[in-house]
């Protein structure tokens, strides 16, 4: 499985990729692979000795506590579920302008909401916010398979075709993410 | 010098009433024009704007995108494909409008060349990744955008 992801990430020429089940970072043929770990609110966070991307994943309004502990070992958090799907959310919009974090949109679950006629009204209200620049927005793939993993081109037709602006697209897939790796110490270009 | 007479006033007549209309008609376009100042804002702008977007000819692009896929494909199966995948996304009214046609298609490249609107370009190639997830094709590599057709067989024509 990593090596035909690999080989699509070089087809398509990613040379860093950030993957949920890693130790420690990598390079396979010229790919950087570096892990993710999954903040959890509930518990208290403790920094992790090996380099990350530490992501908070907020689904529901009330998985989005950003308790100082969190802020502190946080890199991005990554938005989706029903903060996607409603925009009634008006406090968890606010919060995410106000902490300041990255907001990580998973492009796999966009989809999927678009192929089931589902509302986007509060993915509108976030891009809406990315495009007033109160808050920054990375696309990641959120690839599951192989499948799901798309061309950068395809994302930045994804992102145009929801609303955004040109600029505003390609800063979401190019500069943005490198962005959150280089605050996190973790070089290099998505 | 009756007939001259008859004849002289009905060209009068006629270069009268010609005047009269001519009046008629300037008064007419002054008055739109003083209403058309008068209400000329954002909005009435964004309308007119619009209205001669619409009336634009729509310019067609040429898509030059690498479909990588195990089993073997042919030209009227792309269509065949992509007309269901676009119809699926956007509905029929999107798909008559971007009229998307896949015109070339390479077997030695695996490249295909795809007509479509313009202002569609973007959908094609959403269509094509859903494409993709469906495990269709393995790779769909965008790879140019042309104004024409032989610029973009060209492209798809060259490994």
């Amino acid at each position: 499985m990593l090596g035909q992801l690999i080989e699509k990430a070089l087809v398509y020429a990613y040379s860093v990729i950030v993957l949920q089940d890693l130790t420690d970072i990598k390079t396979l043929n010229n790919v950087r692979l570096i892990p993710r770990t999954i903040i959890d609110y509930g518990n208290n966070p403790q920094p992790a000795k090996s380099k990350s991307l530490k992501v908070l994943v907020a689904r529901a309004p009330e998985e989005l506590k950003l308790s100082n502990q969190v802020l502190r070992v946080l890199s991005a958090i990554e938005v989706g579920g029903k903060l996607l799907t409603d925009a009634r959310y008006r406090k968890s919009y606010v919060k995410l302008v106000n902490v300041r974090k990255p907001v990580i949109l998973n492009a796999s679950e966009i989809m999927d909401m678009i192929l089931s006629g589902k509302d986007l009204s509060g993915l509108n209200t976030l891009l809406n916010l990315y495009e007033r620049s109160q808050i920054t927005i990375a696309l990641g793939s959120g690839a599951r398979s192989l499948s799901e993993m798309h061309h950068p081109i395809t994302y930045y037709a994804l992102l145009l075709e929801l609303g955004l602006s040109e600029a505003k697209a390609f800063s979401a897939l190019t500069a943005n993410p490198a962005s959150i790796l280089r605050e996190v110490g973790l070089n290099g270009a998505t | 010098m009756e007939l001259l007479e008859v004849g002289s006033l009905v060209v009068a007549l006629v270069a009268l009433t010609l005047a009269i209309l001519t009046l008629t008609r300037l008064v007419v376009l002054e008055r739109r024009i003083k209403h058309l100042l008068a209400n000329l804002n954002t909005k009435v702008l964004k309308q007119f704007v619009k209205r001669f977007e619409k009336q634009k000819k729509h310019k067609n692009r040429y898509l030059v995108v690498k479909l990588v896929t195990s089993r073997g494909t042919s030209l009227s199966e792309l269509q065949k494909y992509l007309d269901e995948a676009f119809i699926g996304l956007y509905g029929k009214k999107s798909y008559s409008e971007a009229s998307p046609k896949v015109l070339y298609y390479n077997e030695k490249t695996l490249k295909s060349v795809i007509r479509v609107r313009s202002h569609h370009r973007w959908s094609v190639l959403l269509a094509l990744a859903y494409l993709e997830r469906k495990e269709i094709f393995s790779n769909v590599c965008p790879e140019r955008i042309t104004g024409t057709y032989r610029k973009a067989k060209k492209y798809a024509e060259i490994a």
